[in-house]
């Protein structure tokens, strides 16, 4: 079964699926899913400009939450063609989504919090964890979410793992927008 | 000759006449004695023969020169009766003595207000008036018609075949063609044909040169395959389908509310809305839409974010919807848009997306 793969302005992708059935008997592949989205009225304007590619979805990678494999991980590494569509598994590249950021702060603050024995310092990380939860992804907080991707990446650096330059940049770009 | 004998005795031994005289007589003797019976008597004096009584006579090897018949007129042969254009060379038609079979070697004419009878019914048959009207009535004119059986039909042993009607030939006017069909007395009528005549339509409410297929009476037209009927139209104007048949659109199947021509919908009261499952939302492998109904696309562009592009678009935005990523967990749609809409399973859940296997939408605008 064909998908169409639309390339966003950030690299990420668009998975596009079609119900094949609408598809009539004198139409070819290319002229349905045209017909379905760039040739659509009610297709979102702001993905009928963007550069696409038609593609078997057995050829091209999956999103799989469960094993935390996100669709924010599959992206076009240069022009928008099949052989360019990598996975980007360690986050090495592109930018977590908010709600990523958000579970793995909540992870890191869990740990730290296990690791307390000072009872104000405790008191102080609880209640951070509290605020943390409470604070929404995806919702107009992605500048403070950003901040808490920063601070990840320095927890890293801290505990002696290796930076991550590239994406490091890019959070500090959007961060100043 | 047998008249003048039993007038006339003659006697040999008489002398009453003069020389010549006598010679004559002799003559006319002579040949009396000399000539054959009646019933066998031969006549003439060239090539040919005239034979038989007098009130019958046979004609063999003679020629008729505009003869003149001022009673009724039987011909008749022993075998076949024969017509020739000439002295017997050319043969235009023959009648088969055996079979009675009528063969003709050039047209059969008919003139205008003539017919072809087909039977001893002579209500029906073929010919032309003012309008060019065919039909054929099979009856013998005491029970019920004759039906057509097997071997009743017009066949080509190879190629094709074509029937072909044709009204208003000269494209003067505008005359119908029609070929009428019907059964039980009449009761019952069906019709086929093309409709030209813009001010005699044959179906009310038609369209001018359309063609057209009809039951005429109250009764159901019916298509079938198979000798299966597949889909009906009734007396009422419903359509109704058998159970196996189902209605398939490649296009867009559209009925169009009168009282808001903009928007087409299945039905404007009753269904207006849209709905959609697919598979392998978060499992491995990639959406694939398993049913949709008005939902043209289904684009993830983030983990448990979903544009929902609508085939036909709402009437309003004012629909309720629910997306269902599992069978036991379903989130209420609390924005949208009539042309498309997103779902974002981050926004409704604490924490991780809800990225199930199976996805279901539906929406719907309560009328």
């Amino acid at each position: 079964m064909k998908i169409r793969i639309f390339k966003k302005n950030d690299g990420r992708t668009i998975y596009s699926s079609f119900y094949w059935d609408l598809k009539k008997e004198d139409e070819t592949d290319l002229e349905f899913m045209n017909r379905m989205t760039i040739n659509h009225g009610n297709f979102p304007d702001e993905f009928k400009s963007l550069p696409f590619i038609d593609v078997d979805e057995n050829e091209v990678p999956t999103s799989d939450s469960d094993s935390e494999q996100y669709h924010e991980q599959i992206y076009f590494k240069g022009d928008c063609k099949k052989e360019n569509l990598k996975v980007d598994k360690d986050w090495n590249t592109l930018v977590m989504p908010d709600f990523l950021i958000k579970k793995k702060t909540v992870e890191r603050l869990s740990k730290e919090i296990d690791e307390i024995n000072d009872p104000s310092i405790l008191i102080k990380k609880s209640r951070e964890l509290k605020e943390i939860e409470r604070k929404e992804a995806g919702t107009g907080n992605e500048k403070f979410w950003l901040e808490k991707a920063l601070e990840g990446l320095d927890k890293k650096i801290a505990s002696g793992e290796a930076d991550k330059p590239v994406v490091r940049q890019k959070i500090t770009e959007l961060k100043n927008k | 000759m047998a008249q003048m004998a039993s007038l006339i005795a003659f006697n040999p031994n008489t002398t009453i006449l003069s020389a010549d005289e006598n010679s004559n007589n002799t003559t006319i003797r002579n040949t009396y004695n000399t000539h054959d019976t009646a019933v066998n008597g031969v006549h003439g004096v060239a090539s040919g023969a005239i034979v038989g009584t007098t009130l019958a006579q046979t004609l063999t090897g003679k020629t008729l020169a505009s003869p003149i018949i001022t009673t009724t007129l039987n011909l008749y042969s022993g075998a076949d009766l024969n017509i020739y254009s000439d002295a017997g060379t050319t043969l235009v038609a023959d009648i088969n003595g055996a079979t009675g079979d009528l063969s003709l070697k050039g047209d059969l004419s008919i003139d205008a207000t003539d017919k072809i009878y087909f039977s001893k019914d002579s209500d029906t048959a073929i010919y032309e008036s003012s309008n060019l009207v065919m039909g054929i009535t099979f009856d013998d004119g005491v029970t019920n018609a004759y039906q057509f059986t097997p071997n009743t039909f017009l066949a080509t042993s190879t190629g094709a075949m074509s029937l072909d009607l044709r009204a208003d030939t000269n494209n003067s006017g505008q005359e119908n063609l029609r070929v009428l069909m019907q059964a039980d007395g009449g009761s019952v009528k069906g019709e086929v044909g093309i409709q030209s005549n813009a001010g005699a339509l044959i179906l009310s409410g038609g369209t001018a040169n359309s063609t057209f297929l009809a039951s005429m009476t109250a009764d159901s037209l019916e298509l079938g395959t198979n000798a299966v009927k597949r889909f009906g139209i009734d007396s009422a104007g419903n359509f109704t389908f058998n159970a196996t048949a189902d209605l398939k659109a490649n296009g867009e199947l559209k009925l169009v509310d009168a009282t808001s021509p903009t928007a087409s919908y299945m039905s404007r009261r009753a269904v207006n809305g849209a709905w959609v499952m697919w598979t392998n939302v978060g499992g491995t492998g990639n959406q694939t839409i398993d049913r949709a109904y008005n939902v043209s696309s289904v684009n993830k562009t983030a983990t448990g974010t979903y544009t929902i592009t609508l085939s036909t678009i709402m009437a309003s935005a004012n629909y309720c919807g629910f997306f269902m990523p599992s069978a036991t967990r379903a989130y209420f749609l609390t924005s949208a848009l009539a042309g498309s809409f997103v779902i974002n399973t981050i926004s409704l859940v604490t924490l991780a997306a809800d990225d199930a296997p199976v996805g279901r939408v539906g929406i719907t605008l309560p009328g």
